[in-house]
């Protein structure tokens, strides 16, 4: 495994990241062969989980990990066909302009006060989930209840018990979030803490998986490395060895050639 | 779980207000507890089955009601329910549209309180058989309910199914509103094995049935009045989309 780790800072928060290895992008390429979207979450959460360091991040902030993640192995550059034409996005320069936190958004029920935040979760099944999930603060009598602190199913319990209506509070979340969209690519918009972002996120993660396998071989072929190196090498750094090596077998190729002087 | 959570947890439902509803069948006012947030999804999903969907959403607000209601659910009757069913969405939102009119519900709930009406258990005879009938109340509608619901769910509702359910239906509903018949000498308690009464209720000519009927028309349409918006001849559906806003 890979335990070289780089310090980002992510809304403030330092970030410790690691490139996956070439195992681990084989493994992440079969298991983003499906379409479901609580399975890609599953597999974006396990990516975030290996590749980061100790860090508690809310929906936008792990929006950008993965794309920090995803740029450590293809680049900055994202190439997709908009109106039948190829082109060409820059991620990161997407990704600088995201707004990491929501205003509080404060719901009154008879005398209980609900303050809502940013969600953790890239993948909600229902609405009382990102209700659950945005769930800050609860004011009572007693004084104000910092929420940040509970277990999800704790939070998911005070919701259900609560006199909140349901489709207005969801709506009410639902427009403040959808204010923070992200600007993909012309008219092309993300609202990050929207479950299609996990196919986004699919689409800019997935390689062809016969070419990965093809790529492997080489390097077991050629490199004569072994399936336990690729645990430690990355995607880049292998295309890096296998570009050397082809040059120096097409110098190789050049020198045997016989010259026209001889 | 923590002792914190658990304190905010006991303030929440300590701190929950009652909402006024009035019952009248005993003429009595009635407290409950408003809707919780995971009873209005219960409600939203009970929409999802076409066929039984009626059913469901009865089955789903026995649940509510029985949770919310602050004492004996089997006082009350399916008449009640429409009173409850109006007071429980006014706690959500007082404003009903309809046909682009809107309405405040607690004006119709204001109405239902001067609503005066007679309707009494009653013997029916036909030829020698003797019905008694009631209002079923809302413990004996779920659990009718429940019946048929047992039986057709999950099941993938074909044209020869469904001319099963709807007889099910039929004969199932006759059977909420008959608490007692008495052939000759003979007296059944209708309501205490039900498929043996449902057994017993095919076999009776569907005849005799006709003055039954007409109660059960007549108990649904005084529902009905209580459902009914002031100054207007609509009246509103409780169904899952009454509390969808």
């Amino acid at each position: 495994m890979i335990s070289n780790y780089n310090n980002y800072t992510i809304n403030g928060k330092g970030v410790k990241i690691r490139e996956i290895s070439f195992n681990e992008l084989k493994n992440l390429s079969k298991k983003l062969l499906t379409d479901d979207l609580k399975e890609l979450d599953g597999v974006f959460e396990e990516v975030l989980e290996q590749a980061t360091v100790d860090t508690t991040l809310n929906v936008f902030e792990k929006f950008y990990a993965l794309i920090i993640i995803r740029n450590l192995i293809h680049g900055n550059d994202f190439n997709f066909n908009y109106n039948d034409t190829k082109v060409t996005t820059n991620l990161s320069q997407i990704i600088e302009k995201i707004e990491f936190n929501i205003d509080d958004i404060v719901i009154e029920t008879a005398n209980i006060t609900f303050v809502f935040g940013t969600p953790k979760k890239l993948y909600h099944s229902s609405i009382d989930e990102i209700i659950t999930d945005c769930l800050k603060k609860v004011i009572l009598h007693s004084g104000e209840h910092d929420c940040s602190n509970f277990s999800y199913d704790e939070k998911f319990q005070l919701i259900n018990e609560s006199n909140l209506h349901i489709v207005d509070t969801y709506q009410k979340i639902m427009k403040v979030l959808a204010s923070k969209d992200l600007v993909f690519f012309k008219d092309l918009k993300i609202i990050v803490p929207d479950n299609s972002t996990l196919l986004l996120l699919k689409r800019l993660f997935a390689e062809d998986i016969s070419a990965i396998y093809n790529f492997e071989y080489t390097c077991i072929r050629n490199l004569n490395l072994g399936a336990v190196d690729m645990e430690y090498y990355t995607y880049p750094e292998l295309k890096i060895f296998i570009q050397h090596l082809t040059k120096e077998l097409n110098e190789k190729k050049a020198d045997s050639k016989p010259s026209l002087d001889s | 779980m923590s002792n914190k959570f658990n304190d905010i947890l006991q303030e929440i439902n300590n701190v929950k207000v009652t909402i006024d509803s009035y019952s009248p069948s005993i003429k009595q006012p009635v407290q409950l507890s408003p809707l919780t947030l995971a009873q209005q999804k219960s409600i939203i999903e009970s929409s999802a089955d076409s066929n039984l969907s009626a059913l469901f959403f009865n089955s789903v607000f026995f649940k509510i009601l029985k949770q919310n209601v602050k004492d004996d659910i089997s006082k009350y009757n399916t008449i009640d329910r429409v009173n409850f069913a109006l007071s429980l969405r006014s706690q959500l939102q007082d404003s009903y549209t309809f046909n682009e009119i809107k309405f405040s519900l607690n004006e119709v709930i204001e109405k239902n309180k001067k609503i005066e009406y007679e309707l009494k258990e009653q013997e029916i005879t036909s030829d020698n058989f003797t019905f008694t009938v009631k209002t079923p109340n809302l413990v004996l509608d779920d659990k009718i309910n429940n019946i048929i619901l047992s039986k057709y769910k999950g099941d993938n509702i074909n044209s020869s199914k469904l001319k099963s359910l709807i007889s099910d239906l039929f004969v199932h509903e006759i059977l909420k509103f008959i608490t007692k018949v008495k052939v000759n000498d003979k007296e059944v308690e209708m309501h205490q094995d039900i498929n043996s009464a449902v057994d017993l209720l095919e076999r009776i000519d569907s005849s005799k049935l006709t003055e039954i009927t007409r109660y059960i028309n007549s108990v649904r349409d005084i529902e009905k009045t209580f459902a009914t918006l002031p100054g207007s001849a609509s009246s509103v559906d409780i169904v899952p989309d009454f509390f969808i806003i």
